[in-house]
């Protein structure tokens, strides 16, 4: 009788280690896609404000400078390490009476875990640069 | 007489070695669940720490492009002059501090406080918003971006080059 409940004690737990390893592993999956989509958030923004939506003086593209013209450009879809994801974007300035521009792109499905990123930037508008804010979603096709 | 005694220490000492190897077993598996779901925050941290570094870059270069409202002069050009002692200022102390306040107030992290300080010799400029959040403690984790800016004074004779040591903290305030 003892001998059964040593045994099935001892089965009982390598079940126990066995599922503890299997949810670990699950949940350290998830953790790893959610890591990624933050920094996949962090790429897009940063590509987006050096290079797709610089503002370009004749053939040199100023970074950190946005153009607000070009974001008529943008095909709101990037691909980073072989995942495709999908990006909206808005813009915000002028504290005092603050102006919205956007938001651009499609709206974040529901149910998909998103990453919302907002930064810093300077605008170009009519030969002046102002200080704006960025808001970039991110999340994957 | 002394093999029965023997069998029964042996059964016994088999039965201590059972109940400490499932003993043993058991806090192994207490250990592994502990340790396997201690670290599994580490790579979400890292990934946020990594955004919060972005923006304090973003926020530095923000400040080194941007106009003072209607003058030709960035936000952190028309510190350096003050703090450079420049003469006569382009855009005046009292007035640009208010605009600093504001364009950082817009601009951090909410739940962030800024630090901004420009020194040159023995002349600084240091402003913290909010105001009223201080100078992060040594054990708070910060994110520093720190750079240099470069003026060109015109001077009677010739044009002369100084420059102002710039760093821009973020730190968790509220």
């Amino acid at each position: 009788m003892v001998r059964i409940f040593k045994s099935v004690l001892a089965v009982l737990l390598a079940i126990v280690f066995i599922a503890l390893l299997v949810s670990a592993y699950s949940q350290y999956q998830s953790v790893l896609l959610t890591a990624g989509l933050i920094d996949a958030a962090s790429t897009i923004t940063n590509d987006l404000v050096l290079n797709r939506l610089a503002h370009v003086e004749g053939f040199h593209a100023r970074e950190y400078v946005l153009d607000v013209e070009r974001i008529s450009s943008l095909d709101f879809k990037e691909e980073l390490g072989g995942d495709n994801f999908f990006f909206q974007i808005k813009l915000s300035y002028n504290p005092g009476a603050e102006m919205v521009l956007g938001p651009y792109g499609p709206s974040p499905p529901e149910g998909k875990p998103v990453s919302a990123l907002s930064v810093p930037v300077s605008l170009y508008q009519n030969g002046r640069l102002t200080y704006a804010k960025l808001e970039v979603k991110v999340w994957r096709a | 007489m002394a093999r029965l005694t023997e069998c029964k220490l042996f059964r016994e000492g088999g039965g201590v070695s059972d109940i400490l190897s499932i003993a043993f077993m058991f806090l192994i598996v207490v250990l592994a669940g502990v340790l396997l779901h201690s670290y599994r925050y580490d790579a979400i941290n890292s990934a946020a720490n990594r955004q919060l570094q972005l923006k304090t870059e973003y926020l530095y270069r923000t400040l080194e492009l941007s106009h003072v409202d209607d003058y030709t002069l960035s936000y952190l050009d028309a510190i350096a002059e003050n703090v450079l002692g420049i003469a006569p200022q382009v855009v005046p102390g009292d007035y640009l501090r208010s605009r600093v306040d504001n364009a950082l107030f817009y601009l951090r992290p909410p739940g962030y406080a800024v630090v901004l300080e420009l020194t040159h010799e023995n002349s600084s400029w240091v402003q913290v918003c909010p105001s009223d959040a201080g100078t992060p403690a040594p054990d708070v984790e910060k994110f520093i971006f720190s750079g240099k800016v470069t003026i060109i004074i015109a001077e009677a004779g010739e044009n002369r080059v100084a420059q102002a040591d710039a760093s821009l903290t973020i730190f968790n305030w509220r």
